[in-house]
């Protein structure tokens, strides 16, 4: 039963989330619901308890049924539930080694970005792609990487996808996410500045300094254009530029 | 048009058995089976359809997934009729007839809108059709179970209620471990895949996994009781109500992963 609570409970709340979030301005909701941890309920003391007691409880009746069954002659055994027993009992062993042994990281990277993996190999963005429905739902997404290890290439132009992870050397590499942040490209002869600015930066130099504020929303349909706001001696400027995406 | 059909059909199944349940004979109508089995055949048509006009298996919506777990409430509830002839319980028959309604009519609301839509990428696996379609065989077998509890539960003669604890015993062991299969084994492999996690406690996986542990409650006190415990038929019902809110009710309450499925 205490289970079947937890189990409720998590499953009612947002997990690995901030709980103390749930209660803002209000300090003795949020110590309680802090002391309850329901945004970790099942990596919590209580339920991991809980679950050890089941398994042990598991491991013991299901040796004691097989027993139970290969004392019977041949004809009159049943070993279905063994087979369901043996297959949870593999499930909570794999799944405790794993929480022992994974570790994972998260990369966003943009195109043409790299990332330093724990070992050290690189992983590369060549190129990310999108495609969408007519109605504005995603239809594919795939990131095209490489990966880099000890000066060789080892892995070249892999399509990365949903559904489709690629495993090397003990990594397991997923796409699990996608955002969109606008880039303004910045050309001048004789400027001192970086390639490129994101959205909501500002970029201050010599000449003044360039704010990217958001997408343009006069935009006609089909086209992408970005506003800026740009200060500089003449005055404030509006400024208009490309975009590229990036994949995580 | 083809669900339309078979909605029709099953109120025609409905007030057929219906008014059969009020005469005064024992038999169960003749026509059931075959109005089943030809909604079933049309709802199975619908799926095939819509499969083909977005190229890929058409269950990946609210609105499919309840034309699918009514069409197969209705294969089996046909199944069960032909299998026991004149002794098929008339009110098991309704009961399981009103239930595929029930999914019908949930399908024509708001909350489950019938565009045909193409999956999202994160649906675009082949583990989809399997974690999907052995998840709902279990759980509109589950539906079943759940009449013949009741049944079982308001049953004052003896004989009925043990002939209601077998028919209840049936149908959740045969959808249990299709269940588990389905939910909990192919559901992690796929997530394994598409996630890097074989399980996430999203709400959608937590629920399964609660309403798995009522039916697992079932079938272990079902062994130790022997029949015995009034608590059998109430798991059973609870069990299948878990079902409902882990298919519904996480849907439309609970944010996570699922928030397409």
């Amino acid at each position: 039963m205490e289970s079947l609570r937890k189990c409720g409970l998590g499953g009612l709340v947002p997990q690995r989330g901030d709980s103390s979030l749930v209660a803002p301005g209000h300090p003795v909701v949020a110590r309680i619901v802090a002391w309850i941890s329901p945004a970790s309920v099942f990596t919590g003391p209580a339920f991991l308890l809980v679950a050890a007691l089941f398994s042990v409880n598991l491991t013991l009746c299901s040796f004691h049924r097989l027993t139970t069954q290969l004392a019977l002659p041949r004809a009159e055994r049943r070993h279905g539930p063994d087979l369901l027993h043996v297959g949870l009992i593999v499930l909570i062993v794999g799944a405790a080694w794993s929480a022992r042994s994974a570790t994972e990281n998260r990369y966003t990277l943009a195109e043409g970005e790299k990332a330093s993996l724990p070992g050290g190999e690189i992983l590369t963005l060549r190129v990310f792609s999108f495609e969408r429905y007519p109605d504005g739902r995603p239809k594919s997404w795939s990131s095209r990487i490489d990966l880099d290890s000890k000066g060789a290439r080892r892995i070249s132009d892999f399509d990365l996808r949903v559904n489709r992870p690629i495993r090397f050397g003990g990594y397991a590499l997923y796409q699990t996410g996608y955002d969109e942040t606008p880039v303004v490209a910045l050309r001048g002869s004789g400027l001192d500045l970086p390639e490129t600015l994101l959205q909501g930066s500002r970029l201050t130099g010599e000449l003044g300094s360039i704010v990217f504020m958001a997408p343009d929303p006069d935009a006609e349909p089909g086209t992408r254009r970005f506003v800026f706001l740009a200060d500089a001696e003449g005055g404030r400027k509006v400024v208009r530029g490309g975009h590229r995406r990036s994949g995580r | 048009m083809t669900a339309i059909i078979a909605f029709w059909i099953i109120v025609a199944a409905l007030v057929i058995q219906g008014a059969f349940l009020v005469l005064k004979t024992r038999k169960p109508d003749p026509l059931t089976p075959w109005l089943l089995i030809a909604a079933g055949a049309l709802l199975l048509a619908t799926t095939v359809a819509r499969s083909v006009a977005i190229s890929f298996v058409a269950i990946t919506g609210v609105y499919e997934s309840l034309i699918v777990l009514a069409g197969i409430a209705s294969f089996a509830l046909a199944a069960y009729r032909l299998r026991k002839g004149a002794d098929a319980s008339r009110a098991f028959l309704f009961g399981g007839t009103f239930i595929a309604f029930l999914f019908m009519a949930l399908s024509s609301s708001p909350l489950a809108p019938s565009g045909i839509k193409p999956p999202v990428p994160a649906l675009r696996s082949a583990w989809l059709v399997l974690h999907v379609a052995c998840t709902f065989i279990g759980e509109a077998l589950f539906a079943c179970g759940f009449v013949a509890a009741l049944l079982q539960l308001f049953s004052r003669d003896g004989e009925r209620r043990a002939s209601f604890d077998r028919l209840t015993y049936t149908l959740v062991a045969i959808g249990y471990p299709l269940f588990t299969a389905g939910a909990l084994v192919f559901g992690a492999i796929w997530a394994e895949a598409a996630w890097g996690r074989w399980w996430s406690w999203d709400p959608k996986e937590t629920w399964a996994l609660v309403t798995w542990l009522a039916y697992t409650a079932y079938l272990h006190l079902r062994l130790i009781k022997r029949r015995q415990s009034p608590w059998l038929p109430l798991l059973v019902v609870a069990g299948f109500l878990l079902a409902l809110f882990t298919f519904l009710g996480v849907n439309f309450l609970l944010p996570g992963l699922h928030s397409y499925a």
